[in-house]
């Protein structure tokens, strides 16, 4: 009886959540297929006509096929590399003693601690003296060794049981092999979420690709889109605002959309253990 | 922390003696042959252009095609333009990018960067190259004076940038609102005691005392309109910071009057919101109906004339003592780079602040066009006819006063903002909320006094 009443009650707290969540959201659609003053003077969510015109405007405003493939070429990079590096460094802070492993850690850690962005004039010059201003390569570098991907893979790693490494060394495994067949497989569930993460997070990006691209062929869609966002010293004009908004993230939505049960999947598995 | 600020005041100052020293010598000696010989060898010059937005809509597209439009009238230079964000995200871009010494050779930032773009030692001052040009002086006399002021900031006595996209505050008003509660239309409120007395007139309640329609908006969470406020209730002078930018009188009568003011509209009369307002959303609310009168930047012409259902008109911001208004918006700086690029960015500054230039971006952008001779030429002449409306900031510049420009911007704004939200949010005393104010930003602008 008890648990049934909690239960509903927590349906009722979740769906309240998802409302509040989904409000603006619902806005923000209902803004981007109006025109502006419809949206002024009309108080009503519901458009009295439903126009495509703001989304004309900002797709006509720039290359998108360059600027989503660039975004596209951007977050797999930084995905792939973050991978590379974290499970090995994630592997050594989880299983390995060495002098200095902590201390290393430690360092490692407090990378977590320092604001993005006391770090953009450091690392402007750095790529800059490596010659990769307005390269694509100059919005991926400074993301590749993420401290908290080594972090959350070092708890997933730990939590693997000595046993598992331990058959595997007795059938002749090297280290390759621990983390191909038994750390990589096992963390599943981290690795996707991870990844999610990551995709979103550099999906999302906008100062630092803006403050070390110049030219538009090597700019992702956020960047290319922002000017619409713009408007200190004019009003905002909000169709425009929405509709370019909807652009930017339509894709990230429809491959949450299509693996939404995967990925809710692999938060719980994470969460679980 | 303290011990680098002195640092940087040392260096600023230093910086700019050497310049000081370094243009002048230019002007007077190495600049002839130095013309001669960027004409002989004709080698390709490439620039980089930054420029924000700062108004909504693809702005970009029409400044790739005026850079288009010069380079293909200047074989010999190649200006490449950089969308970079709004004016915060262009500093920061320049100041970054200043550091690694991998300097862009033009840009637009905002009017009041041009201490801390003096303090990084990052831009050339103009006058060497006014002075070398056969029209110079007609040139930089045909812009509205009060453009000027902000760049001929910092020490010395110098000209650091040149007038490029600017906008004044703006009183909009609603005429059909005006014609119901029996006001004349064509006549906007001139002064403080007016705006009130019309606003009363205009502000309607329904039954249950819910206001429908204020009678005006003005924008508080922002030290731009405020400020024109401040040198409204001064007698002649418009000085609230002082040349260098390392004073601000702030704790004055001036202020006291403003503040009270504001107070008086939204507490005493309560026909503006209690609610401290932000500027993004007035228009907005404008277009609504839910405000007759707003004080709004003249960048949101375009929007407002798109928008309203209504007649509306535009007028000077009223008068306390005096009219007053401080413009804002950006301006070109040269950037220190080597003697054939500042001449060809000279060449391109140039040749964005001609009079046809300029009265283009203003149609294009809703900026006031900078110069006097632009509203002579006939397309813009065609323009103004058309949208009477857009005239009254150019018309309104002869009031303008400088935009408060000092060092360490941003705490001694912060601190001013910090006052107003005080007196209004948390009913602070406005004698105590100023003298706070007021030690705080001598606190933040210690460092750079001499």
């Amino acid at each position: 009886m008890f648990g049934r009443v909690s239960k509903y009650l927590l349906n009722a707290i979740l769906l309240i959540l998802g409302g509040i969540w989904l409000v603006p959201f619902l806005w923000m659609v209902s803004a981007a297929f109006r025109s502006s003053s419809d949206l002024l003077n009309n108080p009503s969510w519901i458009p009295a006509h439903i126009t495509l015109k703001g989304f004309q405007e900002v797709w006509t405003s720039a290359h998108f096929p360059t600027l989503y493939s660039n975004t596209l070429w951007i977050v797999t990079v930084v995905l792939i590399a973050q991978y590379f590096i974290a499970i090995m460094a994630a592997y050594v802070f989880a299983r390995r003693r060495f002098p200095g492993s902590h201390f290393l850690f430690l360092i490692c850690m407090i990378q977590l601690f320092i604001p993005g962005g006391i770090l953009i004039v450091p690392n402007y010059e750095t790529i800059f003296h490596l010659g990769l201003i307005n390269t694509k390569w100059a919005i991926v570098l400074p993301s590749f060794a993420s401290s908290f991907a080594i972090f959350y893979l070092r708890q997933a790693f730990k939590s693997i049981p000595v046993e598992l490494e331990e058959a595997a060394v007795m059938d002749g495994a090297v280290t390759w092999h621990l983390l191909r067949h038994v750390f990589v497989p096992l963390s599943v569930p981290a690795l996707t979420a991870l990844g999610i993460v990551s995709v979103s997070s550099h999906w999302n990006d906008f100062l630092w690709p803006l403050l070390v691209t110049n030219s538009p062929s090597n700019r992702p869609v956020t960047v290319g889109l922002a000017l619409f966002a713009q408007a200190s010293e004019s009003a905002a004009e909000w169709p425009l605002i929405t509709a370019a908004t909807l652009i930017v993230i339509c894709p990230l939505m429809i491959v949450f959309i299509i693996f939404q049960r995967k990925i809710v999947e692999s938060f719980l598995h994470t969460g679980i253990k | 922390m303290k011990k680098n600020m002195f640092k940087m005041a040392g260096i600023s100052v230093l910086a700019t003696s050497m310049l000081a020293g370094c243009s002048n010598g230019g002007a007077a000696t190495g600049t002839q042959p130095e013309a001669q010989k960027g004409t002989e060898t004709a080698q390709k010059v490439n620039l980089k252009f930054y420029y924000p937005v700062a108004v909504a809509g693809p702005l970009t597209k029409v400044m790739d095609a005026y850079v288009k439009s010069f380079n293909d009238s200047h074989p010999n230079i190649n200006v490449e333009a950089v969308y970079s964000g709004d004016y915060n995200q262009t500093i920061t871009k320049v100041q970054a990018a200043v550091k690694s010494g991998d300097m862009p050779d033009v840009a637009v930032l905002s009017a009041t960067d041009v201490l801390r773009l003096q303090d990084i030692k990052a831009i050339v001052p103009l006058e060497s190259y006014v002075k070398n040009d056969k029209d110079g002086d007609a040139y930089i006399n045909d812009f509205f004076p009060g453009l000027l002021s902000e760049a001929k900031m910092g020490q010395g006595d110098h000209l650091w940038a040149i007038p490029y996209q600017r906008s004044t505050p703006l009183l909009y008003f609603n005429k059909e609102a005006f014609k119901e509660a029996g006001l004349d239309p064509n006549k906007a409120p001139a002064n403080w005691e007016e705006f009130s007395a019309y606003a009363k007139k205009l502000t309607k309640k329904d039954a249950s005392g819910q206001v429908t329609q204020w009678g005006g908006m003005i924008v508080e969470n922002d030290t731009w309109i405020f400020q024109a406020l401040m040198m409204q209730g001064m007698n002649g002078d418009k000085q609230v910071g002082n040349q260098d930018g390392t004073q601000v009188k702030y704790n004055t009568d001036a202020t006291k009057n403003a503040i009270n003011y504001l107070l008086k509209l939204a507490k005493e009369d309560k026909v503006i919101p209690e609610k401290l307002a932000n500027g993004g959303t007035l228009p907005a609310d404008f277009v609504a109906g839910k405000a007759a009168m707003i004080y709004n930047s003249s960048g949101s012409l375009a929007f407002i004339r798109d928008n309203a259902k209504f007649d509306f008109g535009t007028a000077f911001l009223p008068a306390g003592q005096q009219y007053a208004v401080a413009s804002g918006g950006g301006n070109l700086y040269m950037f220190k780079t080597n003697d054939a690029k500042q001449k060809a960015t000279w060449e391109f500054i140039r040749w964005m602040t001609s009079p046809e230039q300029a009265a283009k971006w203003s149609t294009d952008s809703g900026y006031v066009a900078t110069r006097k001779s632009s509203y002579n030429v006939p397309t813009f002449q065609e323009y103004l006819a058309k949208f009477p409306q857009a005239a009254v900031p150019k018309d309104q510049l002869q009031y303008a006063g400088a935009w408060l420009t000092t060092h360490n911007n941003a705490d001694v704004g912060k601190a001013m903002q910090d006052s107003i939200d005080s007196v209004f949010t948390a009913g602070t005393p406005v004698d105590q909320s100023l003298a706070d104010a007021q030690s705080k930003i001598d606190a933040a602008l210690k460092p750079f006094k001499k």
